[in-house]
Order: C-alpha cells, then sequence, then structure tokens
C-alpha cells in the first residue's frame, strides 16, 4: 500500500499537518478518520475564489490585549507569565522577557539571562482556567450540612455513621449561597471551640481516645483543635499565608467560649508546610543553624564544581536548569550522586550510582579521604568549624567554659555580634555558654564564645589545636577526658574506609576516591541535595554528612559554593522582620486581634504582633493523630515528641491551595481511620480535588489570572519580588483568597457577636489590600523602603516587579558569617559536625553516622553503623525482631558494617525486596496539572488521547518504572498493569481486608513501564497523582467510557485504583522532634531552642518504604495480550534487529548524498 | 532531508495510521473542534467558517458528516461557553 493511500489519499506531509491541529484537545474518542481529506474529489484550490478563510490562518497568534501574571505553584520559580487575550478568553500564554529591568532600591538589576522564564505548566494555565475540573461555587456534603442543621450535637459514633462523618466518600455535595458557606463554616468552628472546652471538652478528647499528652496541649481550648494550613503560604503571601491571620483571630473566639482575656486567650494550630511535603533538609539546622541554604540560582554559574546529590536539577527546576547546564559550557564539572541513571546524569561529568538512602556513608567516606590526606583548609576548619572544639568524653557534651575556669564571666558582649545583630537574648546565652578549644602556643585550654570566628577568632591570637587528646580539671575538681572533635572524628570515621563505604552504598571506589580529589582541588564546589535525600527517614544524617566536605574545604559563603537544598518554594524569611524594621511577616500573619492597628496611616512598624497560634505538623495527624509515645521494655511509657512539638488532637482542618487529604503519605488510612473523627474539613481551591471529595465544605477561589486585588510573593530560588493581580473576570463564582478568608472571619463576627473578626480583615473588606502589602513591605528587612505604588507604577522595572533588597546578587547564604566573621546560627556559632543535645547522645546520632531506615533497607532495620564508643545510643529494650513502625521508629542498635551486614530485615525476607522512588514530575507539581489534559498525555508513555483502552482512567494515566529483567522475572510484560504493595500491617490502611470495598479502592494499581536506568530492586512512581476515590472507582466501573470521573463533583483520578500513597505512611522521626536544638528562627532575626514548622520539626518521608509487585492484568488492549507499542521493536527490552542496530550506532557512518 | 519516499526499513520515520471509529464520534470530533477554536479567541463566525471552508480539511470532513444545522448547534453551543467566560460569573446546577 502506498503512503498516499494509507492517509486516505493526502501525501504524507500534509496528513501529519492536518493530524496536529486539535490534538491537545485531549478529547476521548476523538477519531483519527476525522482528520482526512474532508472531501477527495475536492481540490480546494480549484476554482477557490474567497480567501477569507486565510484570515484566520494568518490571525491565528492575534490578541486583543494582554497583561501579566504570575504563576506561583511550589517549584520555587514565580514566573511571571504574560497573557493574550482575544475575545475576552486567554488564548495563550509566554514570557515576558523583562527581568532584565528589575531593580533594587540603590538601582542594581537583575541580568538578562534570567530570560526567558516558563515552564509548561505557566503556559498551560489557561487549560486549568478553562477546563472542566474548576470549583465553580460554594458546596457542601449532604450529611455534614444535616449535623450543622440540626444544630450541631455531640458527635457519638452513631451520629458520624449517620452524618456520614465515616462514609463522606460516598456521600454527596449540594450548593450553598457564599453566604451561607461562610456561616456554616463560622458556626462549625464554634462548634469545635464549644465541643472541646474545658473540662468536659477534655473528657470528651480522651473518650475519643487521644493521648493525654495530645489533650493535655490543648489546655482546655477547643480552639487548640482547629488546624489551619495556608498552603505554601509563601505562594501567595496575603491569600495564603492570610489563613494563619484568620486563625489567630480564633483566640477571640477562644475569649468568647471560656470567657478568657486576651492573657489567656488561645487560637488554632498553624499546619506547617515546608516540612510536611517532606522538602526541607533537616539536617541542615543541626549543622548551620538556618532553616535552610539555598542561593540564586544565577549563583551556580561561578560553580567549577556541581555535585547533585539526590537532586534533579533538570526536571526540578525547569525554567531555571540553565544556570547549571551553562556551566558546562564554562568549564564546571557536574556530578551526580543518585541510584538511577536519570535526567541530571545525562548532563555528568560522572554519575555516581547508588545503594538508596546511604548518601551519609558516602560523605563520611570522602570525608575520611580528605582528613587522611590532608585535602584540607586548615585555617577555615579553625575558624568556622566546630572541630577544634574540646568534647567531654564521659558525657559526650562539649566541655562548657564554666566548668574549667573559676570565676568565669561569659564572653559575649552587648555590642558584640550575637547580641548586637543576630539579637541572642541574655535569656538564651545563659542556656548555651561559652566553649572550650586547646591553645597550642599557650598549650593549655582557653574559652572561646560564639561570637569568636573567622577574622575576630584569629585577631585573639588563639591557634586552637586540630588534634589533642588530654585530661582536664573541671572546677569542681573532678578530672574528665576531653579530646578535640577532630581527633574524636579521626576515631569515628574509621568504620567508614573506603572499602567499607564502597560495600554499604555499592558505589564504584574510584567515583568515590575521584569526588574525593575533585572536592579538594576545585572551587568553588556547589553540593545540592533535594527530595531525593530528603524524603528519607535518615536525611538528618544525610544533610549533615554531605556539610562535612565543604566545611573542610572552606567551600561556603562565596560565590558558586556551598551546600543547597531544593525543594519547595518555603522561604518565610524574604519577608522577616526585626527589631529595625518591625514585625515583617509576623506583622500580617500575627496581628494582634485584641490590639488590631486599623487606622491605615499607621506605619506597619507600630502594628502589634502577638500569634495566639501555635505552629503543629500535620504529620501528627498524619501518624493517626498520635505523637510519638511508645510502651517500652526499659521504661514504660515514653514520650519523644518534644514539649515544642506537642500536637493537638484534631477536630477541625481547613486549608487552601493545597491538596490537603491527596497529599497525605498512607492516604487511605486518612481517609478511613483519622478523618471520621474530625468534625469539620474545609477545602478552598481552585479545582475539584480529591480533598474536596473527602470534605464537608469546599470554597472555589480565584485562580492567579483572576485575582480581583493585589497579591505578592517571592522565591527561594532568585531574587525577584512579584506583585500582580489578575487580568480577566473570575470565570466562576470564584472569591480571592482573602475575600474568602475575611467571609469567614466577618461570618464569625455575627456568629459570636464580636465586631473585631470583621476587622481583621478591615482593608480586605473595604477593597484596601493594598495597606495590608504596604506594611508588610514596610517592615519586612528585604523590602524596607519600597512603596507599593511605586512598584505598581514601574519604578523598579516591570509594573509590579522589583528585587528583594539583598547584600549580595546573586544572593549567597552565609556570605555575611565568612566576610563580616559572623557567628553562623548555631550555639557555638561555628558550622557543627557534632551534636551535644541529649537527645542527639540518647539516640545515638551525636556524630554523624549512617543509619539503615526503618523500612528501606534489606538489614536490620535502622541499625546504627559504627563501633565508635562515644556513640551510647539507648535501644529502650525494644527487641532487634520488633515489627512495629514506632517501635523501629525509636529502636537505635549500634553495630559495625560486617556485623550489619548479617542481619536481616523482617520485611525483605516476606518478599518486599524493591525500593520505591517517588520523586515529583516536570508535569505536575504535587498534584496541580494533574487533571490538565496536555499534561495527562506528557506525563506517562501511556497517554492516549483517544482512550483506546477504556481501562485508561483518563487521556493519560500514572505509570511504575521498572528494570526490564526484574519485571520479566516476575512474569511481567512492558505495559501491564500492577499491584504495589507495602507492608500489609499498616497499608494501604490499618485493618484494610481484601473482602471490604475499599481496599479495592485503595490497593495501589497502575501500569508498569520498562525502563533500563532503573536499577534491579528499584522502582519508580512518580509523586501526586490524582488518587483513586470511591466515586471515582464507581465511575470507572460503571461508566460506558470507563473513565475514573467521579460523579456528583466531576472529581477526574488520574489512577483507576489506589494511589502512589497506598503504599507511604508518615514516619516520626525522633531527630525531627527535639526540644533542644538551637537555631535561628524562620521569619524574624532572633534565635529558638527546639521546634517550629518547617524548621525544626517532622519533615515527611515518603520514599521509606518497601513494596512487592505483582502484575494484576494483562497490558494489550481491553486487558488481552502484550501492550501493543511493545511489539514495535523499538520498545525498551523489546528492540527488533532495527532498533537494536540503531543503538548501537550501527546506523551512525558517512552520509550518502 | 527526506525528498524521496520514506525508508520503510527505517525504525525512526513517523508512521501515521487510519483507526475506525463508530460514526457518533464524529460529533465528538466536530466537539473538539469547536471547543478548541472557542478557546483561542475565535468568534462564530470564524469558527463557522473553519467548518464549511474545505482549506481546513479536519473541520471540514465533520461539517459533510453532520450538516450546516448540526454545526452551528455544536459551534454555538461551545461559544456561549466561553462568550460567558469573558465577564459573568458562571456556575451551574450540576452539584444541585
Amino acid at each position: 500500500m502506498s503512503d498516499r493511500e494509507q492517509t486516505g489519499g493526502i501525501a504524507r506531509r500534509d496528513f501529519l499537518r492536518v493530524l496536529g491541529v486539535g490534538l491537545g484537545a485531549g478529547i476521548a474518542g476523538l477519531p483519527i478518520q476525522l482528520l482526512h481529506a474532508a472531501d477527495p474529489a475536492s481540490n480546494p484550490l480549484a476554482g477557490a475564489v474567497a480567501r477569507d478563510w486565510e484570515k484566520i490562518y494568518r490571525n491565528q497568534y492575534r490578541y486583543d490585549s494582554m497583561f501579566d501574571w504570575v504563576c506561583s505553584p511550589n517549584d520555587t520559580h514565580a514566573c511571571r507569565v504574560r497573557a493574550y487575550v482575544r475575545n475576552g478568553i486567554v488564548t495563550r500564554l509566554g514570557a515576558t522577557y523583562d527581568y532584565q529591568d528589575y531593580a533594587d532600591l540603590y538601582g542594581t538589576k537583575a541580568t538578562v539571562n534570567w530570560n526567558p522564564r516558563q515552564c509548561a505548566k505557566g503556559y498551560t494555565f489557561h487549560r486549568v482556567i478553562y477546563g472542566p475540573y474548576r470549583l465553580r461555587y460554594p458546596i457542601v456534603r449532604k450529611g455534614w450540612k444535616a449535623w450543622a442543621d440540626a444544630g450541631f450535637p455531640a458527635l457519638t459514633p452513631e451520629l458520624r455513621t449517620q452524618y456520614k462523618f465515616d462514609s463522606r466518600g460516598t456521600d454527596t455535595f449540594v450548593r450553598a449561597s457564599w453566604q451561607d458557606a461562610f456561616r456554616y463554616v463560622a458556626k462549625g468552628l464554634h462548634s469545635v471551640a464549644r465541643h472541646y472546652s474545658g473540662e468536659e471538652g477534655t473528657q470528651r478528647l480522651l473518650s475519643q481516645g487521644y493521648q493525654p499528652e495530645m489533650v493535655e496541649e490543648t489546655k482546655g481550648a477547643g480552639t487548640r483543635c482547629i488546624k489551619t494550613r495556608g498552603g505554601m503560604g509563601l505562594l501567595g503571601v496575603i491569600g495564603k499565608y492570610g489563613m494563619y491571620r484568620l486563625n489567630n483571630s480564633l483566640a477571640l473566639l477562644d475569649a468568647h467560649v471560656r470567657g478568657v482575656g486576651p492573657e489567656e486567650a488561645l487560637a488554632g494550630r498553624n499546619w506547617s508546610n515546608y516540612t510536611w511535603h517532606g522538602d526541607q533538609a533537616p539536617g541542615q539546622p543541626w549543622v548551620h543553624g538556618l532553616q535552610a541554604s539555598d542561593c540564586d540560582f544565577n549563583d551556580l554559574r561561578y560553580s567549577k564544581l556541581i555535585v547533585m546529590d539526590g537532586k534533579n536539577l533538570v526536571e526540578n527546576k525547569l525554567t531555571d536548569s540553565h544556570w547549571f547546564i551553562e556551566c558546562m559550557e564554562r568549564g564546571a564539572k557536574i556530578v551526580v550522586i543518585a541510584p538511577e541513571y536519570g535526567p541530571p546524569s545525562t548532563k555528568a561529568d560522572y554519575w555516581i550510582p547508588i545503594r538508596p538512602a546511604t548518601d551519609a556513608a558516602l560523605w563520611l567516606g570522602v570525608t575520611k579521604l580528605m582528613m587522611d590526606n590532608k585535602q584540607y583548609d586548615e585555617a577555615f576548619v579553625k575558624q568556622f568549624t566546630d572541630f577544634p572544639l574540646l568534647v567531654r568524653t564521659d558525657n559526650l557534651k562539649r566541655l562548657r567554659a564554666q566548668d574549667v575556669f573559676p570565676d568565669y564571666k561569659p564572653g559575649l558582649t552587648a555590642d558584640g555580634a550575637s547580641m548586637k545583630v543576630q539579637n541572642l537574648t541574655a535569656e538564651q546565652y545563659a542556656k548555651l555558654s561559652d566553649f572550650v578549644v586547646w591553645d597550642t602556643k599557650e598549650n593549655r585550654s582557653v574559652a572561646l564564645s560564639r561570637d569568636d570566628v573567622g577574622a575576630r577568632f584569629v585577631e585573639k591570637g588563639t591557634d586552637p589545636a586540630l588534634e589533642i587528646r588530654t585530661k582536664i580539671k573541671l572546677v569542681s575538681g573532678e578530672e574528665v577526658e576531653v579530646a578535640s572533635l577532630w581527633s574524636l572524628y579521626q576515631d569515628h570515621l574509621k568504620d567508614y574506609d573506603l572499602d567499607t563505604v564502597h560495600d554499604i552504598t555499592q558505589a564504584p571506589k574510584e567515583l568515590i576516591e575521584q569526588l574525593t580529589n575533585d572536592i579538594a582541588t576545585m572551587k568553588p564546589v556547589a553540593i545540592h541535595q533535594g527530595e531525593g535525600i530528603n524524603h528519607w527517614f535518615h536525611a538528618t544524617e544525610m544533610n549533615r554528612a554531605a556539610y562535612l566536605p565543604v566545611m573542610l574545604t572552606g567551600n561556603i559563603g562565596k560565590p558558586g559554593a556551598g551546600c543547597h537544598t531544593w525543594a519547595g518554594n518555603y522561604k518565610a524569611a524574604l519577608f522577616q522582620g526585626s527589631p529595625q524594621t518591625g514585625p515583617g511577616f509576623k506583622g500580617w500573619v500575627a496581628e494582634d486581634p485584641f490590639h488590631l492597628t486599623l487606622d491605615e496611616s499607621v506605619p506597619g512598624k507600630e502594628v502589634h504582633a502577638h500569634a495566639y497560634t501555635k505552629d503543629e505538623e500535620p504529620a501528627y495527624w498524619n501518624h493517626g493523630d498520635k505523637a510519638l509515645i511508645v510502651e517500652t521494655p526499659k521504661y514504660g511509657r515514653k514520650n519523644f515528641t518534644g514539649k515544642s512539638h506537642m500536637p493537638t488532637p484534631s477536630k477541625a482542618i481547613m486549608f487552601t491551595n493545597v491538596n490537603l487529604i491527596n497529599n497525605a503519605k498512607w492516604v487511605y488510612e486518612m481517609i478511613k481511620n483519622v478523618n471520621p473523627l474530625v468534625d469539620m474539613i474545609v477545602s478552598i481551591d481552585i479545582q475539584i480535588t480529591s480533598s474536596i471529595e473527602y470534605a464537608d465544605i469546599a470554597l472555589p477561589a480565584n485562580s492567579w489570572l483572576e485575582f480581583e486585588d493585589l497579591e505578592i510573593t517571592a522565591s527561594c530560588s532568585n531574587p525577584f519580588l512579584q506583585i500582580w493581580k489578575g487580568g480577566i473576570p473570575p470565570v466562576f463564582d470564584s472569591k480571592d483568597d482573602a475575600a474568602i478568608l475575611a467571609g469567614i472571619t466577618a461570618a464569625l463576627g455575627e456568629e459570636t457577636g464580636d465586631g473585631r473578626f470583621r476587622d481583621m480583615f478591615k482593608f480586605e473588606h473595604e477593597g484596601k489590600r493594598g495597606v495590608y502589602i504596604q506594611r508588610l513591605l514596610d517592615t519586612s528587612t528585604t523590602t524596607a523602603g519600597y512603596k507599593l505604588e511605586d512598584i505598581m507604577a514601574g519604578k523598579h522595572g516591570p509594573s509590579g516587579g522589583c528585587l528583594l533588597n539583598f547584600r549580595t546578587y546573586p544572593r549567597i547564604p552565609f556570605y555575611e558569617q565568612i566576610h563580616d566573621s559572623l557567628p553562623f546560627f548555631t550555639d557555638t556559632g561555628r558550622l557543627h559536625a557534632y551534636a551535644d543535645t541529649s537527645e542527639a547522645i540518647e539516640y545515638g546520632e551525636n556524630f554523624i553516622v549512617h543509619r539503615e531506615g526503618p523500612e528501606s533497607t534489606p538489614y536490620l532495620p535502622n541499625v546504627i553503623v559504627s563501633s565508635n564508643p562515644l556513640i551510647r545510643p539507648d535501644d529502650y529494650g525494644i527487641p532487634q525482631n520488633a515489627e512495629h513502625w514506632d517501635e523501629r521508629t525509636i529502636r537505635n542498635v549500634k553495630m559495625p558494617w560486617a556485623q550489619v551486614k548479617t542481619t536481616k530485615n523482617f520485611l525483605w525476607e516476606k518478599g518486599f525486596q524493591f525500593f520505591c522512588m517517588t520523586p515529583k514530575t516536570r508535569h505536575r507539581v504535587h498534584s496541580s496539572w494533574s487533571n490538565i489534559d496536555w499534561h495527562m498525555l506528557y506525563d506517562s508513555n501511556f497517554g492516549d488521547p483517544y482512550r483506546l483502552d477504556k481501562r485508561a482512567p483518563t487521556v493519560g494515566e500514572h505509570q511504575l518504572h521498572m528494570n526490564p529483567q526484574a519485571a520479566r522475572d516476575l512474569g511481567i510484560n512492558d505495559g501491564d498493569y500492577v499491584y504495589v504493595d507495602a507492608n500489609p500491617a499498616d497499608r494501604p490502611y490499618i485493618g484494610a481486608k481484601p473482602d471490604d470495598p475499599f481496599y479495592k479502592v485503595s490497593r495501589c494499581m497502575l501500569r508498569l513501564k520498562y525502563n533500563h536506568a532503573y536499577p534491579y530492586d528499584i522502582v519508580m512512581m512518580k509523586h501526586g497523582p490524582f488518587i483513586a476515590t470511591e466515586r471515582s472507582v464507581k465511575a470507572h466501573e460503571t461508566r460506558p467510557d470507563g473513565r475514573a470521573l467521579a460523579e456528583n463533583t466531576g472529581y477526574q483520578a488520574n489512577m483507576r485504583y489506589g494511589s502512589q500513597q497506598s503504599i507511604t505512611r508518615n514516619w516520626h522521626m525522633p531527630m525531627h522532634q527535639t526540644d533542644t536544638l538551637f537555631h535561628k528562627a524562620k521569619a524574624t532575626i532572633g534565635f529558638l531552642f527546639g521546634g517550629e514548622a518547617d524548621n525544626h520539626a517532622v519533615n515527611t518521608v515518603p520514599k521509606e518504604t518497601l513494596v512487592k509487585i505483582t502484575k494484576a492484568e494483562d497490558g494489550g488492549l481491553h486487558g488481552k495480550g502484550v501492550w501493543g507499542p511493545t511489539l514495535s521493536g523499538m520498545a525498551p527490552d523489546n528492540e527488533d534487529d532495527a532498533m537494536k542496530q540503531y543503538i548501537s550506532g550501527g546506523f551512525h557512518g558517512e552520509a550518502a548524498f | 532531508m527526506p525528498y524521496d519516499d520514506p525508508d520503510p526499513d527505517d525504525p525512526m520515520t513517523l508512521t501515521g495510521v487510519s483507526l475506525e471509529a463508530p460514526i457518533d464520534a464524529v460529533v465528538d470530533a466536530a466537539y473538539a473542534y469547536a471547543d478548541e477554536l472557542a478557546r483561542s479567541g475565535l468568534d462564530r463566525s470564524s469558527i463557522m467558517l473553519t467548518f464549511s471552508a474545505p482549506e481546513y480539511r479536519g473541520p471540514h470532513g465533520a461539517y459533510l458528516a453532520l450538516g450546516h444545522e448540526r454545526i452551528r448547534d455544536i459551534v454555538n453551543e461551545n461559544c456561549a461557553v466561553f462568550e460567558a467566560c469573558r465577564g459573568a460569573r458562571m456556575g451551574s446546577n450540576e452539584h444541585a
């Protein structure tokens, strides 16, 4: 058959051109035959006189107007996007190409090389706003409404069933007016405050089975059981972070319910963002005291060695990935450390394959080689690290100056950097004290304070010994053995010689040595870690260990240098306050509802900030609404959750701009066993999500293009301050986030008769949102001096754009520490290789060590790999065969590697022998864009706009990547559907039984794709698809077209059954929950001990799982035979001879003309 | 440049294939065209022109199969959605 015949009579090139028209429609069932020539008999050119059809073609890019808006998902970029409008419709989106115009107050401008900034998400956003999955108006769940209309009777188990709190997924929603919706939310909040306050409320909570410690934490205030989350608040400081302002107003509700005054009133708990996503590098505050280290991305140009350790800067830095890719042209070397050969490895000079979650061992091995080979900057080590500090070998604490020197006078002064610049308080200093080194000049111990760093330390004339072991007599008369940390590390690292590290990590020895030499000989060096590290239980150790090489070589605080972490756009510190400027961010989210500043002419610095709220990790809700309190053989009931972290029972959950339930690890446990005890769930979003499927009330928010007033954001990876509003009217009956929050508080005012609620958002009600933004600008360290009207008038760049006022461009973390000799934000003022907090010592993590994970390991779960006698962990008497997740979490057992190798993980023995990577994808941000047709087509190998196989949940579906040989060994063909199961003791939910219909909904089933990039025992499933729900499964099984499109809500799932979260669970890392870690507060210049959301708190770890893969269905059309593309001869591991010839370079040769 | 007919043994050659589809899929296709063109900001008359002009072969195929009246209804239905997007807040009774 000729080519022309095959394509219906038109030439191949014409056929393909026509085929391209409208393919993006993603309409199920679109027939290809319609794309053929309309009438083969008619020649369109013959006798065609009318040429008006050409106008459509020639004018296809014409637009009537354009406007700029900011695409602000949680991918850290915050690109300003230009929308082109025709006939009132946003028809296309593009880059603005104006970053060279952004300037700061001093006239410094950004480089033109930031252009263009835009990814496939930004330029497809019009398909979100006009798409079929928008939340169009407020809706209320029928059962919940019936409960509310019945007057909110106290919920007994019977009433929870009657009103479908325990079967939300089978209930239906009804439309509500905005006024009614606000009133329902207000009444729901009032109900929770009433039911759980006082002694009666306490008893009610205890009777529902909550831990007494959590109930005690309510302090008798029902409002403390209200949890709010402004989804990645930085993405919209007014509308998203504004949720916490609403929460702070709940102190008024507490005052109303309990009759208390401001001094006793308590508001709700503010749920975190960054840590909840598992995005933080939890070990970084242990090293330098700061929440996270990251730089402006144009700083990457300065690096001569870029190491990506569990970080995919190609897929996850999208529009800004060019900054590192350019380094190839600039002579830099790129190294990737990852289990799989992924996108960044294709750019690397060398790829170091590594067994998952063993990166701490790798870095300890590199450190040992550098120390042994004297490949370190001795001056830097002495001036900026804790290696010279003396440590007591008896109690494992650092030697404190007041214990050594009689009548010791503290070394810090009020005009020193610690107190004058960093705002260390005298009370905090009293807990820290000063430290001791051994001075080689005077051959005696000398004290040093946290101000004694860098040049200031040099000026003192002390030359600390790096290698010293001695005995020192204390003022108490006791003589103790001490040694420098450097000497102790020389001992400690004996467990991490090259052969052992190779054995632990499976990384090639020659590449470990190459990496060591490259770090030692090249400058500047930057190490970038990401979710590939932070999503593991022992990320703390992997983060700490990665800092060791940069500490040894002084690669910090300089252009192109550092050890950074990249994930979400978390950086509230971009709007941090200070004594000099005012409250900054806190003035917005925590303005005192009892002392509101209602005069718009009053400067922002005079706003009275007082947080009646308290931070909390959603991880506790995500752990069965439980803190980490374990019954131990040795001590009985033992609490591992610090007081500063202790959660309260979750009785109301309200969130905006986040698919909270969908993205919860162990999601079906939340739906089945946890949320039935939650009295009210409110989701504010622009689309129907699975969180709404399982909510009680859903309120539609305006999208970024529809904002009716100003919003403001900034980013952790670029210097741009972005303020914008929408350019088209809201398509549906939606409101700006801030207007929704204002509506809820106003309704609370009507409910309680307290007018201060309405005043909480006074300027929002008056259409003067700019007052709040100006106050934010006035009082934040990075924006003080800016006038909103100037920014909007384009005085500092494009309208709405300017640069944050940083010390350097690009912004370089710790520049001041190195350049100005300021202390790091630790108790010693130095970079830490050692942690002497009581918890770290008890858990065996005072030294940086490698630990096997509590689940994802073939060996004894959670074992500490060391023989160091100065690691003295407590195992609490937990037996080594204990299987409960919390027992595995707290059991601290130390063994040298040779012994570890002989141990077994019970799950591995039961056949759970695949690690499951769950990285983020370039085609969505968390779950955003998951239901956009174009992205569903792009996102997997199974995108099909025609849905030829009606089993597909929609025009695309989720997939699991697997090594072909591993799949073949299990009898699985490329493209088959498979089940992915984790530990059946707790997943997909506790109590799951195969005959439970919900088990079918929740068990993960998806397509499998052969992929040689993955080692034999590693599979990969991208993070964040829209989960299967009861309604989507019912639709999939009953609709003629098979789509997983839920009735009533219109929710579209990406999975037929289950979710990526079917195999994950929450883990409560003890090292994330201390009360003693001293570190910088995130949004003000000052310090704190212990917990703070997104800073030192449970950072969730979805990768900590082992899975088993079993075949579910054949991959061929309609479940018969093999998946068609595998027969093409071009599919991986199914190549025909021609494809094999192509892969082997057989087609390469001299061109024949 | 591929001046000649493609080499049937070249594994990198793109191959278009024709698939059987039921006649009611023509309606789906017409909706898809109308929806995409309305999203592109074309007005009713312009969209109708893409159906009636033989130069736009895909839409015109649907036009020939379904007839002017049916296509006009489909275009009107899709344009109504996007005309409503231009200024009015929309709702529906889907959830009621």
